[in-house]
C-alpha cells in the first residue's frame, strides 16, 4: 500500500495504517529535527509532528501531489519554527554539521522502508550533494535545514548577495541534474553530470 | 518583471530562500506560467529528497520507545476528518489558494509561504476559478502582476488594541488602471449587527468603497472599480461601525 493510500485511511481513524506511516517516515523526521533541535528537542518535536499527521490528515488530496512533498513541507514547518527560537549561532552551527553530514553521507543507507523509487531519487541526490563544491551545499543548507534567506545567508557569511544566489542556482541545479534518468541509476562519481560539475563554481 | 527574470528565482522559491516581496512576484507569475509550475516541482522533489539524504549519512537512530510515545499521544479520531474533506474541502481548498496569493502579498515569512506554496498545484487553479468568477480573477492576477501596481499598507489604528494590533490589510491601485482591490487579515467577526467597511478618500472627498466580509480565519477582499484610471488615493480606513480599524495615509508609509 502506498503512502498516499495509508495517509487517506489514518483520515478515517485507521491506527494501523498511522502505524506504517510512522515507520516509513519516522527515522527521516528524527535525524532532520535531531540535527536541527538536538536529540532530546528531537522526541518532543517527533511527538507533535506526527501527532499534527494524525489531526490533519485529511488536508491531504493525492490530487495535490505526493504525500511525502505534502508531510516534508508540514515537517520542514514545524521545525523551522522550532529553530527560530534558537540563537543564530547555534542555527549556523546546526546547519554546519548537516552540511558535514551530507558532504561524507553514503548514498546506499537509506532507510530500509522507503518505497524503491523514492529511496533511489534520495540517494541521487546523496551522491550529488556530496560532490557539491562546500560553497553550494552550505548555502543549500544553510537555506532549506536552517530556514535562511538568500539575504540572511548573504550577511552570515559575509558574501555578496550576488554570490550566495549563484552557488544556490548553481547547487540546484546539479541537483536537479542528478535526477535526470540518465544520471539516477550508476553510482559513479566519475560518470555523474554533478560529479563533473562539482570542480568549480 | 520578466519571465526569465523570475524563473530564474525558482531554485531559491523551491528552498524557501526569497525573500517576501520576491516569493511574492514568483508566487503571482507561477499562477499562469505552466512552465515554471513545471520547473519548480522539478526543484521541489529535489528539495523534498534533501531530508532523506541527511538521514542516510547520519548515524542518528530513533528510539523504537518513541513510538509507543506518538500512539500514545493520538486521539480518538474524528469523524470530521472525512465529512471535512467530503464537503468543506473545495472551499477550503480554493480559500487555502487565495490565501496563498494573500500571504505572500502579506509578506509573511518566507517558511511559511513554502508550506502554503505545497497547496499550489496546477490542479488548484481550478478550484480559485471557483471562488471569483474568471473575470474577477483576472482582474486581480493582473493587478497584483502589474508592474505599474502601487501598493498600501494599511496599519492598526491603535496598534496596543489587544483586539485589532495583529490585523493588517493592503490596498492595490494601477497607475494605468481603475481596479483597486483590498485584503484584509486577521480581523475577528464583527459583533452582531456591524461590519466592517472600506472608506477611501481621494481630492478630498471620502466614499464609502463597500463592505469587507470576514471569513471563519479574519481573511477578506473586496475589488472595486475607481473613477479614474490610475486614482490617487491619499487616505484608505477600514472602520468597523464608525470605527476605524486600519489606516493608510498618504506620507504614511
Amino acid at each position: 500500500m502506498d503512502d498516499e493510500e495509508l495517509v487517506e485511511r489514518v483520515a478515517d481513524g485507521d491506527v494501523g495504517a498511522f502505524s506504517e506511516l510512522y515507520d516509513r517516515h519516522a527515522q527521516r523526521v528524527f535525524t532532520w529535527s535531531a540535527h536541527l533541535l538536538g536529540p532530546a528537542r528531537a522526541e518532543d518535536a517527533i511527538q507533535e509532528i506526527f501527532l499534527r499527521l494524525w489531526q490533519h490528515a485529511g488536508q491531504f488530496d493525492r490530487g495535490r501531489g505526493t504525500f511525502v512533498s505534502w508531510f516534508t513541507a508540514v515537517v520542514r514547518h514545524h521545525l523551522i519554527h522550532e529553530l527560530r527560537r534558537e540563537a543564530v549561532r547555534r542555527r549556523l552551527d546546526a546547519a554546519y554539521e548537516i552540511a558535514d553530514v551530507l558532504a561524507t553521507a553514503p548514498s546506499g543507507e537509506l532507510q530500509p522502508d522507503d518505497a524503491a523509487t523514492r529511496q533511489e531519487t534520495s540517494a541521487a541526490v546523496a551522491r550529488a550533494m556530496r560532490l557539491l563544491p562546500e560553497g553550494q551545499r552550505h548555502v543549500i543548507v544553510l537555506a532549506y535545514f536552517a530556514g535562511m534567506s538568500q539575504s540572511q545567508i548573504a550577511e552570515q557569511l559575509a558574501l555578496p548577495l550576488g554570490t550566495v544566489k549563484k552557488r544556490v542556482r548553481l547547487g540546484m541545479r546539479k541537483l536537479r541534474a542528478a535526477l535526470e534518468p540518465e544520471a539516477m541509476s550508476p553510482i559513479d562519481p566519475a560518470g555523474d553530470p554533478s560529479g563533473r560539475a562539482g570542480a568549480s563554481e | 518583471m520578466e519571465h526569465e527574470e523570475l524563473q530564474e528565482r525558482l531554485e531559491a522559491y523551491a528552498l524557501g530562500a526569497l525573500e517576501a516581496e520576491e516569493a511574492e512576484a514568483v508566487a503571482i507569475h507561477l499562477l499562469a506560467c505552466p512552465a515554471c509550475q513545471s520547473e519548480l516541482r522539478s526543484y521541489r522533489r529535489v528539495a523534498d529528497s534533501l531530508p532523506s539524504a541527511l538521514a542516510a549519512g547520519s548515524p542518528l537512530r530513533v528510539h523504537p520507545s518513541l513510538k509507543r510515545k506518538v500512539l500514545a499521544g493520538l486521539h480518538a479520531p474524528t469523524p470530521t476528518h472525512r465529512l471535512f474533506r467530503a464537503t468543506l474541502w473545495p472551499a477550503a481548498a480554493a480559500l487555502a489558494v487565495l490565501m496563498f496569493a494573500g500571504s505572500t502579498i502579506w509578506g509573511l515569512h518566507v517558511q511559511q509561504q513554502l508550506a502554503r506554496v505545497e497547496l499550489l498545484r496546477s490542479e488548484q487553479l481550478t478550484k480559485l476559478q471557483t471562488m471569483l468568477d474568471r473575470d474577477d480573477q483576472l482582474r486581480v492576477l493582473e493587478l497584483l502582476d502589474s508592474s505599474a501596481r502601487i501598493k498600501r499598507l494599511l496599519k492598526p489604528v491603535d496598534p496596543a488594541s489587544p483586539t485589532f494590533q495583529h490585523s493588517y490589510g493592503k490596498l492595490w491601485t494601477r497607475a494605468d488602471g481603475d481596479d483597486v482591490v483590498v485584503m484584509v487579515n486577521l480581523l475577528p467577526q464583527p459583533p452582531p449587527g456591524q461590519h466592517y467597511e472600506l472608506l477611501v478618500t481621494s481630492e478630498g472627498r471620502t466614499i464609502d468603497a463597500g463592505a469587507l466580509k470576514v471569513d471563519q480565519d479574519g481573511f477578506a477582499m473586496l475589488l472595486f472599480k475607481a473613477n479614474k484610471k490610475g486614482p490617487s488615493y491619499t487616505r484608505a480606513t477600514v472602520t468597523l461601525g464608525v470605527t476605524p480599524i486600519l489606516d493608510w495615509q498618504q506620507g504614511s508609509s
